[in-house]
């Protein structure tokens, strides 16, 4: 297939050349404005589940890149978490901690506070950061080497205060 | 005046098409406002919905009783609402005892603002937990920064710890530098005491020995063969005393110098070293003279080692630029058994006796043609 549209972290641009006046900030509004817009006409067009499936894998990919051009290579995890959180935070992506970490049996819960996505949303019957679940999911293969399913299990948007995320090892 | 102004608000908003709900409200709001002007008596109050009492009492019994009910009764069962509060209630009971006693393992599954903040409040826990634990296993640039006053003591704890930590770490550094310091220290001590060993050795050896043949010299010779004499006369043992006497020992000197007679000395020294016992006794008394001390040795042997050595020495050569110098020595052998009569005296004045004796035999042994052995 012919590609227009393969990601590059090239094609973040240069933001301080491009933007000198406004900078690197934008109002939340219009992110979420994208994003949810996006969402429901990908939704009318390909139905609620694929849906779900392309924005975790968009998230997957996000993560992975991160990790790579943000991150860079981290070999302990302590020091990855650290990292991880201190760019999520200065960035205003999110607040990030650690519920559980068991590296031996890959298996972890996360939390993200103020989360981009959803934080602020009106109450839902359904969890929604289903990108953010891609996003965990790339950072954490990334770092481990090793294939993970992430789960959103509470969200904001089913009146939880914070977002909170099962990463499992697979396969 | 209260229930005036109700009455205006609800009415403007409910104007110009009031629903026939609202009208029966504004009609009640108007005959309260007539009760409290004292145009009409007071309103009736109104009787609560049946069953409506046995629900708040359900439902306070979960917010405030120890044991409270734990199914709906079938009077209420059939209301939808009141079973989800009621389960709800129940979460919500459930999550803020377990964590009252720090329990965090319970599974929050309800949803809705109160029971977000439990779950909050659970995942504050466990991120503390984890921290802690993070702490625990030396990490200490953990920062909590949730809870407040706590994020604040946990936070100058970990830093306090952090440096204290640090201090110790400087002060094991210190400590393994000196300890380095004072085992370098030790080691050229025990260098230095070796090398002081090893010299004080050398110098008893050298006090001790001939420096050219390597065998005692007379002074350590006597001091030895005093102790041995002692040690037989004690035992009642039998001891032998052999001197030997190179043959125109000058000669050779004043026919090859000095070194050939070195040479030659210290081939004697070797030959008598080859022929005698470890507890024998050999030294050499002075020039070409020397003596043997056997223990526990009678006449005849003694002769017999005195004639192996004579023989020895008889075959020995050493090379002077090429030619052979050929060498020969005499002997004299005497007996402590011999003289049974001398034992009495003391052992040095007994030694002096033996050499004596040996000497006349060596000296016979010249007289007689050199290159043998006399016993005295």
């Amino acid at each position: 297939m012919e590609r227009k549209y393969q990601f590059s972290w090239d094609l973040l641009g240069d933001i301080a050349q491009g933007r000198p006046n406004l900078g690197h900030n934008t109002r939340l509004e219009v992110y979420r404005l994208m994003q949810f817009c996006i969402r429901d006409v990908l939704e009318q067009n390909l139905g609620k589940e694929k849906t779900d499936n392309l924005f975790y894998e968009a998230g997957y990919l996000a993560g992975g890149e991160f990790y790579k051009n943000v991150l860079g290579q981290q070999h302990d995890f302590n020091e990855f978490v650290r990292s991880l959180q201190k760019a999520l935070k200065e960035m205003g992506i999110g607040i990030l901690r650690v519920e559980k970490a068991d590296l031996d049996a890959g298996s972890f819960v996360v939390t993200v506070s103020e989360d981009l996505d959803c934080s602020g949303l009106p109450e839902l019957d359904y969890e929604i950061c289903v990108y953010d679940e891609g996003f965990i999911a790339g950072l954490m293969e990334s770092f481990t080497g090793r294939k993970f399913k992430v789960e959103e299990v509470d969200c904001w948007c089913t009146g939880d205060r914070t977002c909170r995320f099962t990463a499992e090892v697979v396969g | 005046m209260e229930k005036l102004r109700i009455l205006s608000r609800e009415l403007e908003s409910a104007l110009p098409d009031p629903s026939a709900e609202q009208l029966e409200h504004l009609a009640y709001l108007a005959s309260c406002v007539a009760a409290e002007a004292g145009m009409l008596p007071a309103a009736p109050i109104i009787s609560a919905p049946e069953g409506l009492q046995e629900a708040i009492d359900l439902l306070d019994s979960v917010v405030m009783a120890n044991h409270p009910a734990e199914e709906i009764p079938d009077t209420l069962a059939g209301n939808q609402s009141l079973r989800n509060l009621f389960t709800t209630l129940w979460t919500i009971r459930i999550a803020s005892l377990a964590l009252a006693a720090g329990d965090l393992s319970v599974d929050i599954r309800a949803k809705g603002s109160l029971i977000g903040a439990l779950k909050a409040l659970q995942a504050h826990f466990k991120h503390l937990t984890w921290q802690t634990q993070r702490v625990a296993a030396g990490d200490f640039t953990q920062r909590v920064d949730f809870m407040g006053e706590f994020a604040i003591a946990f936070n100058a704890m970990a830093e306090r710890l952090a440096s204290s930590v640090d201090a110790l770490k400087q002060k094991e550094a210190e400590l393994t530098a000196k300890n380095q310091e004072l085992e370098k220290e030790i080691q050229n001590r025990l260098r230095v005491e070796r090398a002081l060993r090893e010299s004080e050795k050398r110098y008893r050896e050298m006090a001790i020995t001939d420096h050219l043949t390597g065998l005692y010299n007379r002074r350590h010779f006597y001091v030895l063969a005093e102790n041995e004499l002692k040690r037989t006369l004690r035992r009642g043992h039998s001891l032998a005393l052999i001197m030997l006497d190179l043959d125109q020992f000058k000669k050779i000197n004043d026919n090859y110098g000095h070194d050939v007679g070195d040479k030659v000395l210290m081939e004697v020294g070797r030959v008598l070293v080859s022929h005698v016992r470890s507890m024998d006794i050999c030294a050499r008394l002075g020039g070409e003279e020397f003596v043997l001390l056997l223990p526990e040795t009678k006449s005849t042997k003694a002769v017999d080692v005195a004639e192996r050595v004579r023989l020895a020495l008889a075959h020995t050569c050493v090379t002077n630029c090429g030619k052979m110098v050929n060498f020969t020595a005499s002997l004299g052998v005497t007996c402590l058994d011999c003289h049974r009569d001398q034992q009495e005296d003391a052992p040095k004045a007994l030694l002096e006796s033996l050499i004596k004796q040996a000497d006349e035999a060596l000296y016979a042994s010249k007289k007689a043609g050199r290159n043998r052995v006399t016993a005295f």
